[in-house]
């Protein structure tokens, strides 16, 4: 018999909640099949069979599970797995809807929701509701009760006003598809959501050359390897953090922590999702590690193998979307970070250059920062500082030694 | 002299009073009640309870003479004691008189004995005694019309009242009446031996009802000998020596037929007596009210059998009444809704219908659904002999809405409750088509005419 436990997956991995199950209990599985898919704040990560057996699983998908917790056990024959079954019998029940709360939404009086959760309708208001696409959770009920009946339907339609004037199959709002906000997603959701409910956030926006880290990225290139815009920015950040080390902080409670190290997040995609690993003291290593890094995280990307830890203890996030063709936006900070530097494309535009119009690639850049702890002069200079840095990169060598001992 | 004040008068203790009193009270007023006669009003002294009694009587009389025969019951030949039955029928209505008596008793109603007339709308005299009150309901219902016929016919023309108070049944009887008491009154009479007459002015009995249901019990009626005469009303009535020459016409041809006896059997308002012309009420056969049961004059309510056409003289329609005036005479908003009103019947078999005919449906715009199931082809229907029973339901195209069931067949007047619950509460025509009926039931019928309106019957064979 074979204990199948959560693994610990990174350093700061403390629990992981069951996504799905991919097996039933009495199935048959090959070594390296997929048993499970858990998932943690940051990652979902599917557990293999360590062995060929006889798979009965015992804790239900949707529950939240201490690392090396036993969710299922394997069976080496069916002998062993019948024992296995009377030992834990309990089977396992399908993660169920959650129940409607009805304070949740302000439009419908608690009376017509049951406590289980079921509007209180008449059969006919149902179906007249259903013929003219109308959602009951919208209709008040003046029923017994707060029953909706017949009327209240009718009276929904004349106040849509639209019921004779088109058709309903075109009036109606019809669900095409239905998908389950959970996993990577159910992540994203939670964090976008807590980010601007809990924070002050604030964008500025300005413009710069880029014809300076174009040739740099050139020269680079032919020096030693292809690099990215990417590895450039990240230097760049890091170094402008040195010298602004009040952007590189978090509210912690009462207190504003100002941190040590720079640990830079780049915002990738990844099979319509948003992942956003973080490469470590980027201030102190070169351009070219940088990029080595960034590679080795796309390709850990790429085989599924992040771990936790490669998402931890981002201190600032860059997010580039001068590949999609954007100019400016206003990222959205990660909590507990408090600011987040947004890179638009790089895109010749006219530039006055000694009392000449000429054409120059330049590029857009948008700082969202968090103004309940940073104030727009300090952040504009931030921003300035990036500017300066992206305008004329070789100040980089100048400042680099500098913005170590500070 | 000292008035005497209250939130609220009830003039009438009849089925409509006693529920406005009990729900005033209910809802804290201090409410008095004035009744002339006997608390229990018409339903309940010569209305429902006797008449049902009666026709209770005399459907066991023809269970036990004609159908029990067939399933090996010996009885040899039974007959009705009009005397125990009169005797047995008195004590039921005291009975139940006093229990109403107790009800408003104990729910403090002030019971005042005697003529209600009003003084102004806020103000009636009951024997030189003042009582006044911000509503005033009047529920003083219908009473039996007497007829008036040129002549003298001493002995020889009643009104409805006659047919409770027999102590032998004449030979031949000529019922003239729209009201639906007739067929009760004429089935009872034609059982213990009369020759019977059943005369209406309309075009069919139950002309409000379903066409379905009308022809049935006119083919019910007219195989037990009863002659129906419909679209046919009484010219004059004279003595001749072999009895009461009655001269009726029918399509303008006159005919003349002797009987006994004729009875009268028509209802009307009772309000000679009440003064509505002191408070501005205008009134003709009955009182105009709106679905708060209110009348033209402000604070004065009316409802039962006064607030109503002959047709729909219901007594739970009139308790209905009551507590929406109760309760909006108290300070509540309540309206009357007339959708599920079940109209019962209790002749053999028994008619029970609720909302629509299939006409009224489509007078109203609907584009309906019709399914029938006929209780001959339902198990408990061979058992219990059901010739002519039948389900009719009448459904919503649209939404599948139930808006009508009308039934005719033994205990079908206790399949009313479930009919009722259907429209009130909005069930569809799928939701009676898959509900879980017992068996063997009558009640079965009811999903199974649901089917038939869905095309979709298991039991009866689909037509076309």
């Amino acid at each position: 018999m074979i204990e199948i436990t959560i693994p610990k997956l990174g350093l700061t991995m403390e629990k992981a909640t069951i996504l799905e199950w991919h097996c039933r209990s009495g199935d048959q599985v090959k070594k390296e099949d997929t048993l499970l898919v858990i998932e943690t704040e940051k990652i979902t990560y599917e557990v293999v069979s360590p062995a060929d057996g006889i798979v009965h699983p015992i804790v239900a998908e949707g529950t939240v599970c201490k690392v090396n917790e036993i969710v299922a056990y394997l069976a080496e024959s069916q002998q062993e797995f019948e024992e296995i079954t009377k030992r834990f019998p309990s089977p396992l029940v399908p993660e169920k809807e959650p129940p409607y709360k009805a304070s949740e939404s302000p439009r419908i009086s608690h009376s017509q929701i049951t406590a289980q959760g079921r509007i209180k309708a008449s059969p006919l208001a149902r179906a007249i509701a259903r013929k003219h696409g109308i959602a009951l959770e919208t209709i008040r009920g003046s029923g017994p009760g707060g029953r909706i009946v017949k009327a209240d339907v009718l009276e929904a339609i004349e106040q849509a006003g639209q019921e004779r004037r088109f058709p309903v199959t075109e009036r109606a709002k019809a669900v095409a598809e239905t998908i389950p906000i959970k996993g990577a997603r159910k992540a994203i959701f939670d964090n976008m959501w807590r980010s601007l409910s809990q924070s002050a956030q604030l964008t500025l926006h300005c413009d710069a050359s880029a014809a300076a880290i174009i040739a740099l990225r050139k020269q680079i290139s032919e020096l030693r390897k292809d690099v990215s815009y990417n590895a450039i920015f990240i230097k760049i950040v890091a170094v402008a953090l040195r010298f602004h080390p009040a952007i590189n902080a978090s509210v912690d409670g009462n207190l504003i922590k100002v941190w040590k190290q720079i640990n830079i997040g780049l915002a990738m995609e990844k099979e319509d999702s948003l992942i956003v690993p973080v490469i470590r003291g980027p201030d102190k290593k070169s351009i070219v590690e940088i990029e080595d890094e960034i590679s080795a995280l796309i390709e850990k990307a790429r085989q599924n193998t992040l771990t936790p830890d490669d998402f931890a203890n981002g201190t600032f996030t860059v997010s580039n979307l001068g590949f999609a063709g954007i100019d400016y936006f206003t990222p959205i900070i990660r909590p507990p970070e408090s600011a987040i530097l947004g890179i638009g494309r790089i895109v010749e535009r006219p530039s006055v250059k000694y009392g000449q119009v000429v054409a120059e690639p330049r590029l857009g850049l948008s700082l969202t920062f968090d103004h309940r702890i940073i104030d727009g002069a300090p952040a504009a200079r931030f921003l300035n500082t990036i500017r300066q840095l992206i305008e004329e990169p070789s100040l980089l060598l100048a400042l680099a030694g500098e913005a170590e001992k500070i | 002299m000292k008035t005497r004040k209250h939130d609220l008068i009830v003039v009438g203790g009849g089925a409509g009073g006693t529920a406005t009193a009990l729900r005033a009270a209910q809802l804290g007023g201090k409410v008095a009640l004035i009744e002339k006669n006997h608390l229990g009003g018409f339903c309940m002294n010569r209305g429902c309870i006797p008449f049902s009694h009666m026709a209770i009587a005399s459907d066991y009389l023809h269970k036990i003479s004609t159908l029990a025969r067939e399933m090996g019951i010996e009885a040899g030949s039974p007959k009705l004691n009009l005397s125990v039955l009169n005797r047995r029928q008195d004590e039921l209505i005291k009975g139940m008189r006093e229990g109403i008596r107790g009800l408003l008793t104990k729910s403090s109603v002030n019971l005042i004995s005697g003529d209600a007339q009003f003084v102004e709308p806020h103000t009636v005299i009951v024997a030189g005694q003042e009582f006044t009150a911000e509503n005033i309901v009047i529920a003083i219902g219908s009473k039996w019309a007497s007829p008036r016929f040129e002549g003298r016919f001493r002995d020889r023309v009643f009104d409805g009242d006659y047919v409770l108070s027999l102590r032998k049944v004449s030979e031949t009887l000529l019922i003239y009446s729209d009201n639906p008491f007739s067929l009760q009154a004429a089935q009872f009479l034609a059982r213990n031996g009369a020759t019977v007459y059943l005369v209406t002015t309309k075009r069919r009995l139950l002309y409000w009802e379903s066409k379905t249901i009308s022809s049935r019990i006119t083919k019910i009626l007219r195989e037990q000998g009863i002659h129906v005469l419909t679209g046919t009303s009484v010219a004059s009535c004279a003595n001749k020596r072999n009895g009461l020459e009655v001269t009726v016409v029918s399509n303008g041809k006159e005919k003349a037929i002797v009987v006994d006896k004729l009875i009268y059997m028509k209802k009307v308002a009772d309000f000679e007596e009440l003064g509505l012309d002191r408070i501005g009420l205008q009134a003709d056969d009955y009182l105009k009210v709106n679905e708060r049961m209110e009348t033209s004059v402000r604070g004065v309510y009316a409802v039962g059998d006064v607030a109503a056409p002959e047709q729909l003289h219901y007594s739970h329609l009139a308790s209905a009444g009551g507590l929406v005036a109760a309760q909006n005479c108290m300070g509540r908003t309540s309206y009357l809704d007339h959708r599920s009103l079940p109209r019962i019947l209790y002749t053999t078999p028994q008619i029970a219908c609720i909302g629509l005919s299939p006409k009224d449906a489509k007078a109203r715009g609907y584009k309906i659904l019709t399914g029938m199931a006929p209780l001959n082809m339902n198990p408990f229907g061979m058992i219990m002999f059901q010739v002519y029973g039948l389900i009719e339901l009448i459904a919503d195209k649209d939404y599948g809405e139930i808006l009508g069931i009308n039934m005719i067949g033994d205990e079908v007047c206790e399949m009313a409750g479930e009919a009722v619950l259907a429209i009130q509460l909005e069930a569809t025509v799928d939701d009676l088509a898959s509900a879980l009926f017992p068996h063997p039931t009558l009640s079965e019928s009811l999903s199974e005419a649901a089917r038939d309106c869905l095309g979709a019957t298991l039991y009866i064979p689909q037509s076309g």
